[in-house]
């Protein structure tokens, strides 16, 4: 952060003093631009003219006049800061230059602070914001494209974190976009003229009653299938993480894990319970070394369903890579049956991300023609993909 | 001038404002632009539409936006029973379909919402905007549209302006991303946690009787508190909260059996509440409490959950 040095040239001569104010501002407001705010000529000329609402020679004031205006985000607060300081420098408020020197709990090291620009902008993707901005597009392209093509094994230490909650922001906000089918209402909604008119003809001559219509909830059941296997276990975690955003939009999802045997989780309510029962779970090594047998995890998963979870309104998602060492033929037998009970089965295996994957494991192939969607959810662009597959049985 | 104006005015409603809220507000006003809130659960942002309507005198009309948040709901709606009605009643009388339409598409057959009521009000108002982030996309375009122009047009009315244009006020939650043409066309502020002196002050002021040694370590425990990594970090209203409840129950100053029995009040979640009572300890050591020491096979006990 650049302080006042004593051999800093007199205050007279620094730009912020300048008589031109507005000129300065003006060029302020360009290199703002420059860093990827948004800033148009009408907020130039908002600036402007605040001016003259405060006291101009309160730095406070001042720096606190121009961040409301010209910044309109959270990330947009934190690059006008940072440009304020080093633009106005003499005139950095008492307020911002504290704010630098206490000891920032939040405190990224530097390096991660072009990711976190990153992420927003794959923020913005995910979102399908429909205003494309260009000056973001071009300072970010080749990091965005990488990044989301970049598996979820390679993140590590803060990055996990940081993609964690976009992918929770992401199942969320999809949640939000639910098919929009209307059903006929009592009392709330629009106006349903037609069935309004449909249903008075029959009885009286007038339109007396009115039906509405409103939206109609669409609710599946979801049952999740984990492999835990330690190959499995991050691209697991990440899935899960995505699911759990996603669940306002089941009526009911519960989880089961399996690696050589199967274990029913938790209805996917709690996230932190999971990552804690998973991680007890797992490490109870006795009980969880020895190979992946998919077929008699399936196997048991169909004669103990007591709750039904199975039925023609639920949608099976199994994560895993294909890889077992048990009964293929008891497996095929699993796939068949859950494949005449569900909805649709959606298998998600983070192998296919490698683009010269072939399904050649045994137990891949033989599940293969059994699935419905066939997924990989290795990276970010796959978590879209597989977002709009579910989006679209909803 | 006028930004002190400003810092009395809200402080005699009981507002304790950081310097930014204030220029905010001030901005918003003066620039007559409309101010978009954002930031944590429970830290006042509804607070400042209610609070700017008292102290201007002005109505406060709020608009909660929800999922599927359309213009009849937020903006007007024909009374279609009664327009019925008043057919069936006139057809005796012989009407000419023109004078009937007059008739029935009038503005007593106008249900008016939020949005309406505010363009249409004779004073100044408040219009509070709260969660725009439930409503979708649709419905934020058809906002900028109306905060740009400040007129509606009813097709069997006419177009209405705006007599006075409200002060508007817009919250998020930040649930969904709002689209930038909305964040441009407004003023942005981002309210956090209080600071401790702010929270200090706060309570204070809203929670007669209370002592400060009580106040003070209700701020610390909840500056703590707010640093772990909670599932639904508690705002000043919590704050608040939990600190009317301890005055209530006669209490000068914290300890832990009446935190553990009160968690309730500040954490609305079970595994926020788990994770306090897991480190409630060191949450009480930083208030300086001094406890006896644990007996044995408490200590034992509490090692083999960890």
């Amino acid at each position: 952060m650049p302080e006042l040095h004593p051999h800093d040239p007199p205050i007279v001569h620094d730009r912020a003093f300048n008589k031109d104010l507005v000129k300065n501002l003006v060029i302020f407001c360009r290199l703002l631009r420059q860093k990827g705010v948004l800033i148009g000529i009408q907020e130039e000329l908002d600036s402007i003219r605040s001016l003259e609402m405060i006291s101009v020679d309160d730095q406070d004031s001042f720096y606190l006049c121009l961040r409301t205006i010209l910044a309109k985000s959270l990330r947009e607060q934190e690059i006008f800061d940072k440009e304020f300081k080093s633009f106005w420098h003499i005139w950095v408020p008492a307020s911002l230059r504290e704010k630098a020197e206490k000891p920032e709990i939040e405190q990224k090291p530097k390096p991660t602070r072009k990711k976190k620009e990153n992420f927003i902008t794959i923020k913005d993707w995910l979102n399908a914001s429909k205003q494309p901005d260009e000056s973001k597009d071009v300072a970010s392209y080749s990091d965005e494209s990488s990044l989301l093509q970049k598996d979820f094994s390679l993140f590590y230490g803060m990055e996990t974190d940081e993609l964690e909650n976009w992918i929770k922001l992401f199942g969320k906000s999809l949640v939000n976009r639910l098919g929009r089918r209307y059903i006929i209402s009592s009392n709330k909604g629009k106006v349903d003229l037609r069935s309004s008119l449909r249903k008075n003809l029959r009885k009286n001559t007038e339109v007396i009653n009115l039906y509405r219509k409103r939206r109609k909830p669409q609710k599946l059941k979801l049952v999740i299938l984990t492999d835990v296997s330690k190959s499995m276990d991050l691209y697991s975690r990440f899935v899960l993480q995505f699911l759990y955003a996603f669940q306002k939009a089941f009526r009911k999802v519960n989880t089961f894990i399996f690696s050589n045997r199967l274990k029913y989780v938790s209805p996917l309510l709690d996230q932190m319970e999971l990552n804690h029962a998973l991680d007890q779970l797992t490490n109870n090594t006795e009980e969880w070394s020895g190979g992946t047998q998919i077929g008699k995890c399936f196997q048991e998963f169909l004669e103990h369903d007591q709750s039904k979870n199975l039925s023609k309104d639920s949608i099976v998602i199994v994560i895993s890579d294909g890889w077992d060492t048990g009964n293929l033929v008891g497996l095929e037998d699993a796939m068949f049956q859950i494949q005449q009970k569900a909805k649709s089965v959606i298998w998600l295996n983070p192998l296919k991300g490698y683009h010269d994957y072939q399904p050649t494991c045994q137990g891949m192939l033989t599940a293969l023609p059994y699935i419905d969607y066939f997924g990989s959810a290795h990276n970010l662009e796959s978590m879209k993909e597989l977002a709009s597959e579910i989006s679209s049985q909803l | 001038m006028k930004l002190d104006d400003l810092e009395k005015r809200l402080e005699s409603q009981n507002y304790f404002a950081e310097p930014s809220i204030v220029m905010a507000i001030h901005l918003a006003e003066q620039l007559q632009r409309p101010l978009l809130i954002e930031g944590p659960a429970g830290v006042g942002k509804t607070e400042i539409a209610k609070v700017m309507a008292k102290s201007q005198d002005a109505e406060l009309i709020r608009l909660q936006c929800y999922e599927g948040l359309d213009t009849n709901s937020a903006l007007y709606e024909w009374n279609y029973q009664r327009q019925l009605l008043q057919i069936k009643l006139e057809e005796r009388e012989n009407k000419t379909i023109k004078d009937l339409e007059k008739t029935i598409f009038s503005h007593d057959y106008l249900l008016k919402r939020p949005l309406l009521q505010a363009i249409s009000s004779s004073e100044k108002t408040i219009l509070l905007i709260d969660e725009l982030d439930r409503a979708d996309e649709e419905f934020e375009s058809f906002l900028l549209e109306l905060l740009s122009d400040w007129q509606i047009t009813i097709p069997e009315i006419g177009t209405i302006q705006a007599n006075h244009i409200p002060f508007v006020v817009i919250t998020g939650n930040r649930t969904r991303e709002l689209s930038d043409a909305i964040r441009r066309r407004c003023f942005y502020l981002w309210i956090d946690y209080p600071e401790y002196e702010k929270e200090i002050q706060i309570i204070n002021s809203k929670v007669e009787g209370i002592e400060q040694k009580l106040a003070m370590q209700i701020c610390i425990f909840m500056e703590k508190l707010r640093q772990q990594k909670l599932r639904k970090t508690p705002g000043i209203a919590e704050s608040l909260d939990w600190a009317k409840a301890l005055v209530l129950l006669h209490q000068d100053h914290l300890d832990i059996s009446v935190v553990q029995d009160t968690l309730g009040i500040i954490l609305k979640d079970q595994s926020d509440i788990q994770k306090a009572t897991q480190t409630i300890h060191e949450l009480m050591e930083s208030l300086g409490v001094r406890q006896k020491p644990l007996p044995k096979e408490f200590l034992e006990q509490q090692s083999s959950n960890a």
